[in-house]
């Protein structure tokens, strides 16, 4: 250890470091300086850059005492005094702010930008943040808000807005996230930047083969190492399987899974844990260990897995269950066609990449006997009804808590790092953060499902699709998970997007030594649209009509009825997305160009649908609770959980619209099993639906509250008074009227009675509708080397109403970005013999950056979808469905050539050209 | 992370005796764009390091100078340093180019010439250029200073000849000659499009009529060690440049690519990309138009 000196924010701090610190652990261990954030540690998400001498540079890539005698200055540094510095703001006003972990990096790397440059070009601007990875926003606000900051800078103004809403119309207003200054000047405590008393970190041992027996397994020389705490592999596991996708008690799907098992299923999976005072004892431990494996056969192709000869990786074979949907009479349809038409297309496993890495602390209280876990978590209900069976701990004394969470996208939705966390404190006594790396995170622990489709669609002559059979393959990987619940939530909207009276889709779920799949934005939709929709086109094609007049033929018109369920398909509106964008974009002119060259430029359409909430498949509930306080103000209870995306902001607004006050006025506390009430979980675009009208429940009691004690006071009659600008006013005099406080401690001190005005209900869905989008993309394709530019992007949404417009775009330029590398760029690549993941870096698994992103332009389709809190329906996963089909349709235009497996590389595309002269 | 010492030289002389003392297990530190990565990475190749000697204060390794026809790079010259330096803008544009296009504005900052080349990454954007233009290293060590070209500098992906106790303090070419032309192209600019790292380096020099009397081709992370490939110089040299000898020579170090490294899974992608990107480097140098450039756009 050597003491140095490090100036950060202007202030000197002595330090006792190793030669092999980094001043990201500095920073972030040392002095608890937790703004800035690691994403990976290798240099490749730019989410720890710091200023060093003006220069944005990764922390994790500089020694500390290489950084002797600079000034540093960190995200705490920028704003000092309170006052924000225009960059911060500029990222709050532009709604460049979504799960905000890797707002302080960007934001660093903007300020360098400017402080250089004050005039800088957008594309000055993408380089600057080149290596800067963000998985919320595609990039879109984030380059918005550079060129604010400087606008601002360059002004003279500093940016600060005198525009505040004041009462009145609040949905239908674009809206910051509530915590967005926290989270823009570092103060947002994540997962990775909590510390308790006494805590532990925990790492986890992953298998090095894909199929083995544990014959051997030796803890001793791990236990005896100085600093370790506890060490746990199967034989402290308790013998209880789980399912890590549970949503409630009860609920039936395959429990194949334990905290260690005395096999191994694929190489990633989990083989033992360690707790120790220090993370890198930890890790040192984890080599301590000493394995012997029995290796088993193995078996990574969903075909290949269903064939007699296969292994099996779970008894009783391979095959989890074949799930079948059906419409009509699907082979007489098909008979009776003018034409049938048939591919097979095969999509690749690709994982979410959210940029705060996964993260669980446990503290068990043996006294106590109770079990509290804090966990970047999108489904704390259910994790905590899956510790209480694993651990055989009544519900009351299991507790889950979610801190703010630096993005999910169902990544975070299944209980993964909790039950090893608790397992770890149960054995130490002492709480333990478990942290996993980034290349861990992208192997063991959830990914989309691959899956290999067959089509079959007979048409008539003039393009009216007939009937359609549909046959996929689903490849689950190593445990079933989702198994059951994506196919079938896949299959349910099949039947929603086009008028196909004869259809059919079977699923075949399977089990292979693959890494594990499960929830990923979107649930199934993704891989049935890209499939279906590059079918499609080809159909299209074949009959040689234009894509969107193809799709204009057979589109769902509003009011249209489901043939599998013979129930209303509610206000889809995906024809008048179809229009709008096709306009908005210059479809007809646009395909009127000419193609030759060695850029050759292309066009491509896609639809897609996704759900809102679980109605008719299985629970679909939300309670949210609200208190009104003695200045008028108001508290929220909720357990829905927001991942960045704003749901509490939309809540908020929700709400404030409702009881005429500012959303400013609402505090939240959020997604604590013991403290806020019951929710199913924040998945399946249920936020919107389901949440906003609980809270739409929620605060229309309280309204029908407060104007009760209201017309007592005033002594009016109740349908006269309105509520707005922080009063009850009488509809005709408004100049009759109480304030909210008033009316609040009125009922307090009432003599008559005291009462709370408060408010706890619940809701649940009495519909499911589909949120609808279609999609178009101009790309130029290099035809040499098979890269890709994609030009041109416009996004069109049937969101029934956007409550809060910024955020909704928000997530649709999100969606945009990765739907992008679905079609394009991201695999995780398998070795075929090992079942080893090559790529699972950053550097390796390629997602879209600030330089790949096309000009997006996003537009909404605000029809009103009833009953939806004021019209409105959901967007999160919606958006990223139909973005892999447009673009992969656009190169296939581009080229005249066809695709059959994603994702479209460029290999894949000289391969094609190759063999097409 | 991995554990090891540090010391900080305040001198050349400092620092080779800090390399010395440490022999093998020692390694420098320059800007620590690519080590530090490797450490946290838990790199099998830097597993022995056990001294980290910083000289990223040793200010007088960063320099750009000619002196009598040759032109010298000291060690910590950054990418950007070189990128933004006139100097090399006019003696080899080709050097500038590729140093503009290193990484990210950050690595480029901070990222210097000598840490590139004994990083020897086969994707270093540097060591084409450096080959092409036939430069030498300058090693120091407490027992002197030795001369090696790059071409033998770089022994294999990650590997050098650089023996312990030595550091690298200077490169330098002598400058082409008049009427060279020069062309790096690589490819994958937009990140998450980068499947491989392509690139490639044409130095050309024609005489009267046209005639090339000087090429030299080096593809980048195309072979184990950055090299030109005179098979396919041969067939440039002594004529006059025309598309269709570019592209038969493009052709043909592609051909020598798949002799040298063997069909791998990436052969059918790089085959095609890096004919093309050759023959389109080769009729930039030689400032004629490429038919397959014109875009209908």
């Amino acid at each position: 250890m050597e003491k140095i000196q490090l100036k950060i924010n202007g202030r000197l701090y002595s330090v006792k470091v190793n030669p092999n610190w980094t001043l990201l652990k500095v920073l972030r261990q040392i002095l608890g300086l937790t703004g800035t954030k690691c994403g990976c540690a290798t240099g490749d998400c730019g989410a720890c850059k710091v200023l060093v001498n003006g220069e944005a540079v990764k922390s994790c890539t500089l020694l500390a005492r290489k950084a002797q005698g600079k000034e540093i200055v960190t995200i705490e540094g920028l704003s000092r005094g309170g006052e924000l510095h225009p960059v911060q703001r500029a990222f709050i006003e532009t709604g460049a702010v979504q799960c905000g972990f890797c707002t302080p990096g960007m934001i660093i790397a903007a300020k360098a930008l400017l402080d250089k440059n004050p005039n800088p070009s957008r594309e000055e601007i993408c380089e600057a943040l080149q290596d800067n990875l963000c998985r919320c926003t595609g990039y879109v606000k984030i380059i918005e808000a550079v060129e604010l900051a400087a606008a601002w800078l360059k002004g003279g103004t500093n940016g600060a807005s005198g525009e505040c809403a004041t009462g009145g119309q609040v949905v239908g207003k674009g809206r910051p996230l509530r915590d967005a200054v926290d989270k823009v000047t570092g103060r947002t405590v994540y997962m990775a930047d909590m510390r308790l008393p006494g805590m532990l970190y925990g790492r986890v041992l992953f298998s090095p083969v894909a199929h083995a027996r544990i014959k051997r397994i030796d803890v001793s020389k791990a236990e005896a190492l100085p600093g370790v705490r506890a060490v746990v592999t199967y034989k402290d596991s308790p013998r209880v399987p789980y399912n890590s996708a549970l949503r409630f008690k009860g609920h039936d799907i395959p429990h194949d899974e334990y905290i260690f098992d005395d096999t191994v299923r694929y190489l990633g999976d989990r083989v033992a844990a360690v707790a120790a005072d220090d993370p890198e004892t930890a890790e040192k431990a984890l080599r301590l260990i000493e394995v012997e494996y029995e290796e088993l056969p193995a078996v990574f192709d969903p075909e290949e897995a269903l064939k007699p000869e296969a292994p099996p990786v779970h008894e009783g074979g391979n095959l989890i269950k074949k799930l079948e949907a059906a419409a009509g009479d699907v082979e007489r349809a098909l008979d009776g066609a003018d034409y049938v038409f048939t591919d097979r297309i095969k999509l690749p496993i690709v994982t979410h990449v959210a940029l705060e890495p996964h993260a669980s602390l446990a503290q068990f209280d043996a006294a106590a006997g109770k079990l509290t876990v804090w966990s970047a978590n999108q489904n704390i209900f259910a994790t905590r009804i899956i510790l209480s069976e694993i651990f055989g701990l009544s519900v009351n004394k299991v507790r889950v808590i979610k801190p703010p969470v630096g993005g999910a996208f169902g990544g975070k939705l299944e209980a993964i790092l909790e039950p090893v966390a608790a397992l770890l404190s149960l054995k130490s006594g002492k709480p333990v953060l478990v942290e996993m790396k980034r290349r861990d995170i992208m192997v063991s622990t959830r990914t989309r499902h691959s899956a290999v489709y067959y089509l079959k669609t007979g048409v008539k002559k003039d393009g009216t699709i007939v009937g359609q059979d549909i046959t996929a393959y689903f490849n689950t990987g190593a445990y079933a998970s989702s198994a059951l619940n994506v196919p079938s939530a896949m299959m349910d909207k099949a039947f929603r997007l086009y008028r196909i009276p004869n259809l059919r889709v079977t699923v075949y779920p399977v089990y292979t030594n693959c890494p594990v799949a499960g929830a990923m934005r979107g649930y199934g939709s993704p891989q049935l649209m890209a499939a279906r929709e590059i079918h499609l086109d080809k159909v299209a094609r074949k009959l040689g009509l234009d894509p969107v007049e193809f799709r204009r033929r057979n589109l769902v018109r509003p009011g249209d009825i489901n043939p599998r369920f013979g129930t209303s398909l509610g206000n889809c509106r995906v024809l008048d997305c179809l229009e709008k964008g096709a306009e908005r974009f210059g479809w007809e002119a646009k395909s009127r160009q000419p193609k030759g060259g060695r850029f050759r430029r292309g066009i491509g359409v896609a639809a897609g649908n996704h759900g809102n909430g679980t109605f008719g498949v299985h629970v679909d509930m939300t309670t949210v609770a609200l208190k009104m306080n003695e200045d008028g103000t108001l508290t929220m209870f909720t357990g829905t959980q927001d991942l960045g995306q704003g749901s509490t902001t939309m809540m908020c607004m929700v709400v404030a619209q409702v009881l005429g006050l500012s959303p400013d006025q609402i505090e939240v506390v959020e997604a604590d099993t013991e403290l806020t009430p019951w929710d199913l979980g924040t998945y399946a675009s249920r936020g919107v639906w389901v949440s906003g009208n609980a809270a739409l429940k929620a605060a229309q009691s309280i309204r029908r509250q407060l104007i009760e004690v209201a017309a007592s006071m005033l002594g009016v009659k109740e349908e006269d008074l309105e509520l707005g600008g922080g009063f009850a006013y009488c509809r005709h005099s408004p100049d009759k009227k109480v304030s909210l406080q008033d009316i609040v401690v009125a009922a307090q001190l009432s003599k008559e009675g005291s009462r709370e005005i408060r408010a706890y209900e619940s809701f649940a869905s009495v519909a499911g509708p589909n949120s609808y989008g279609v999609h178009f993309a101009e790309v130029e394709v290099d035809t040499e080397t098979g890269e890709v530019k994609v030009l041109n992007y416009v996004a069109v949404h049937d969101v029934g109403r956007a409550i809060n417009p910024l955020l909704v775009e928000g997530q649709i330029e999100g969606g945009i970005q990765m739907g992008l590398g679905y079609g394009l760029t991201e695999e995780l690549i398998l070795d075929k013999r090992s079942g080893k993941v090559i790529n699972a870096t950053l550097k390796g698994y390629k997602l879209f950056r600030a330089k790949d992103m096309p000009r997006v332009e996003v537009l909404l389709v605000e029809e009103g979808e009833s009953p939806g809190p004021f019209g409105a329906k959901s967007i999160g996963e919606a958006a990223t469905v139909p973005v892999a089909p447009a673009v992969v349709n656009a190169v296939a235009d581009a080229l005249g050539v066809e695709f059959d497996e994603l994702p479209v590389t460029p290999q894949r595309i000289l391969a094609k050209l190759r063999r097409t002269p | 992370m991995h554990k090891f010492d540090y010391v900080k030289a305040r001198s050349l002389e400092e620092a080779l005796r800090a390399l010395s003392q440490g022999g093998e297990k020692a390694c420098a530190l320059a800007g620590g764009t690519d080590l530090l990565v490797g450490f946290r990475a838990e790199d099998a190749r830097l597993r022995h390091i056990e001294l980290v000697v910083d000289i990223g204060d040793l200010t007088e390794l960063a320099y750009i100078r000619e002196e009598n026809g040759c032109v010298a790079l000291g060690a910590l010259t950054t990418h950007a340093a070189i990128a933004e330096s006139s100097l090399i803008r006019v003696a080899a544009p080709f050097l500038a180019t590729a140093c503009s296009q290193v990484g990210s504005p950050q690595i480029r900052n901070r990222g210097t010439v000598g840490g590139n080349l004994c990083n020897a990454s086969p994707a270093a954007d540097t060591l084409p250029v450096l080959v092409a233009l036939e430069a030498e290293v300058v090693l120091r060590s407490l027992g002197g200073e030795r001369r090696v070209p790059v071409s033998r500098f770089v022994e294999g992906p990650h590997r050098t000849g650089l023996r312990p106790g030595e550091l690298v303090t200077e490169v330098r070419f002598n400058r082409p000659l008049p009427g060279s032309r020069t062309c790096f192209i690589k490819l994958g600019r937009r990140k998450a499009m980068s499947i491989a790292r392509l690139s490639i380096a044409v130095l050309l020099r024609t005489g009267d009529g046209g005639v090339v009397e000087e090429i030299r081709l080096v593809p980048g992370a195309a072979l184990p060690v950055p090299a030109r490939v005179t098979a396919a110089e041969e067939i440039l040299r002594g004529q006059g440049l025309t598309v269709e000898l570019a592209r038969e020579a493009g052709e043909k170090l592609a051909q020598e690519m798949v002799r040298i490294t063997g069909q791998r899974w990436s052969t059918p992608y790089k085959v095609p990309a890096i004919a093309a990107l050759t023959r389109r480097a080769i009729l930039t140098a030689g400032g004629l138009e490429d038919v397959a450039t014109r875009s209908q756009a």
